[in-house]
């Protein structure tokens, strides 16, 4: 068990720093700015099953290895801390022996810090770039590299990361999971189709508009570059806003349906185990008037039964105590025992069993 | 011959003639050859269970006792179609169900001890695995020769506390009467987790253990005594019970 952060570090730090170099940057087409780069859940992942330390180091030495096989050695090491820090904190988030997420709650949480981790990481990347290698403007560098950056990488991470939760069971098949998941799906789908027939509408628009034939072809491609890039900051950015709205929705939506099971799942669970039955805490259920109050007027009906059942029997019982062993019994056994035919039964009982045992 | 088994309530409407009737079938469906003996002569009953009419039955315990013919003749083959598969067979020695002989009974008595021969010899001659006595209520001179001689004593009872007296009586005589094997069945048990403290209860205050609880059935009042519940419904609770008991009696 000692070495699986080790194993987990290694491992994934490599395959990291190898897909650095082998994918590169694939860029989404019409931007060179905006990349695609799917391999950013290894550091993230390490991070969850290995820990801080150990997202720490792949990240960071994943990164390393990936510049070092494309021949930038260690220039990049304010990168390199960038990526230590996303597998670090990452791990804050790990999953323990037997953790998962079950919860609507815990799910919005999960993935509104690695949004946060996400944003910090890449900040701190870009601004240490500016501060360091400069080139461009402060304000560039955060809205035109860092933005789509967040964004591109959020994003990938919320779509990739729960089917690969859910494949490891760290993510638990329940309702509440499942509307945040159908949610997410449902928030992300929609932004990234938005913006992949926006881009779609801008290529066909450029090769066919007669007012762009006079334009020369080197103007014609910055000037789709900057429409992209604006298409994606807006429909990411309103992606992840909704997402974020869409958790806080999702949690009431959750609440508003569960509480209600879970009050009936606790009363169910009182009367399995025989605690003392209260019907009132039912009531709020019970006066909804949908198929959950039917339930749970139905469920009250079927605990009253019960507590009048065991009334009754623990009356009973109380009898039971009293009889079992009373002068009554006694007497009528007594009486019954002097009997003439009972003593002749008695001496013979024995006999006659071992008669029959005998004669077969 | 396993075993002689009395089944016994120390009230009448218990459940005992039904209890013993399916028990037997479900016994004879595992193979074994059961004899079922209706010793409640004063409101014999059983025979109903097994589809067996009054002008079915020419010969019955009370002739035998009466020395009017060898038990062998009195007992009737009844073994239920599902059962006879694997070689089970349940034969019924009935009581008469005629108001003069029932009366006559009453009135002039019997030799009681002839039970015990008859049952000797019944078991002899039809090569019984089990022989089920379905007693008369309460602890009468022939009920008490019927536990004697018994090697298994299940004393049916209902969660009521008219019952719990006599239970507690026919338990301390059957122990007087060396009785190997003393156990308790419950019917129209309360259930759910009612059903352990029930059990718990009983075999503290009477230091003898349940061998089956049966819940209330609907399906069986509805049956009543007419046919075989436990073969028709091999899934209800109560022929669950049963089922259990007849495990109970397997077991040496
Ligand atoms: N567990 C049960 N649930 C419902 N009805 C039952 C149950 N046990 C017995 N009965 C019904 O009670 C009645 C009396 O049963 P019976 O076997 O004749 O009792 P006994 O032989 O003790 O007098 C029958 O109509 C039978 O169907
Ligand atoms: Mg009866």
């Amino acid at each position: 068990m000692r070495w699986r952060p080790v194993l987990l570090t290694v491992g994934g730090g490599a395959l990291y720093g190898i897909c650095n170099h082998v994918l590169g940057a694939i860029s989404l087409p019409g931007s060179a700015v905006i990349t695609v780069r799917p391999q950013i859940l290894f550091p993230q992942l390490v991070g969850l099953l290995g820990g801080p330390w150990a997202g720490l180091l792949a990240g960071g030495f994943g990164n390393l290895l990936g510049d070092i096989l494309n021949g930038h050695g260690g220039t990049y090491w304010n990168w390199c801390i960038a990526n230590g820090m996303l597998g670090g904190m990452t791990g804050w988030l790990r999953f323990r022996a037997g953790q998962t997420i079950s919860t609507i709650a815990a799910f919005s949480r999960f993935f509104l810090a690695l949004l946060g981790i996400h944003t910090i990481a890449l900040l701190f990347a870009c601004t240490t770039h500016f501060a360091i290698f400069s080139g461009t403007t402060l304000r560039e560098t955060l809205l035109d590299w860092c933005l789509p950056a967040i964004l591109s990488n959020v994003l990938l991470t919320f779509l990739l990361l729960p089917a690969v939760l859910l494949v490891l069971k760290y993510l638990q098949p329940t309702l509440e999971v499942g509307l945040g998941l159908l949610m997410l799906y449902v928030l992300v789908g929609c932004m990234v189709a938005a913006g992949v027939t926006g881009a779609a509408a801008l290529t066909w628009t450029m090769g066919n508009a007669s007012e762009l034939r006079a334009v020369d072809a080197e103007t014609l491609v910055r000037l789709r570059e900057r429409v992209t890039l604006d298409l994606f900051r807006i429909t990411g950015a309103a992606a992840l806003l909704l997402v974020v709205v869409g958790f806080f929705a999702s949690l009431r939506i959750a609440y508003a349906i569960l509480t209600p099971i879970r009050s009936i799942m606790k009363a169910v669970d009182g009367l399995r185990r025989g605690e003392p039955w209260r019907r009132e805490t039912l009531d709020p259920v019970a006066s909804r008037q949908d198929e959950l109050g039917t339930m749970a007027r139905l469920l009250q009906d079927m605990g009253d039964q019960v507590r009048d059942r065991e009334t009754e029997l623990t009356r009973q019982l109380e009898v039971l105590r009293r009889e079992a062993d009373s002068k009554e019994v006694h007497r009528r056994v007594a009486e019954i025992a002097e009997s003439d035919y009972f003593k002749s039964l008695q001496a013979q009982a024995a006999e006659l069993r071992r008669k029959r045992h005998e004669s077969r | 011959m396993r075993a002689i088994v009395s089944i016994h309530s120390y009230r009448g409407g218990t459940g005992k003639s039904n209890t013993v009737a399916n028990v037997a079938a479900l016994l004879a469906q595992r193979g074994r050859r059961v004899g079922v003996a209706d010793t409640d002569i004063q409101s014999p009953g059983i025979h109903t269970i097994f589809g067996l009419r009054e002008t079915d039955i020419s010969r019955s315990l009370n002739d035998y006792l009466w020395g009017n013919c060898p038990v062998r003749d009195a007992a009737y083959d009844v073994t239920p179609a599902p059962c006879a598969a694997g070689g089970g067979k349940v034969f019924l020695l009935p009581a008469s169900i005629r108001a003069g002989d029932i009366v006559r009974i009453l009135q002039d008595g019997y030799d009681v001890s002839l039970l015990n021969t008859g049952f000797t010899e019944l078991s002899a001659a039809l090569s019984l695995d089990y022989l089920l006595i379905d007693t008369h209520p309460g602890l009468s001179e022939e009920t008490l020769l019927s536990i004697a001689i018994s090697d298994r004593l299940v004393v049916l009872l209902r969660p009521d506390e008219q019952d719990y007296q006599g239970t507690s009586v026919t338990l301390k005589v059957a122990e007087r009467l060396a009785v190997p094997s003393l156990g308790l069945m419950v019917n129209k048990a309360p259930g759910t987790i009612l059903n352990d403290k029930l059990r718990a209860s009983l075999e503290t205050n009477y230091g003898h253990p349940v061998w089956a609880m049966a819940p209330h059935s609907d399906a069986l009042m509805l049956v009543g005594s007419a046919r075989l519940f436990g073969l028709e419904a091999p899934n209800d609770p109560v022929t669950r019970a049963w089922q259990a008991l007849a495990d109970r009696l397997e077991t040496p």
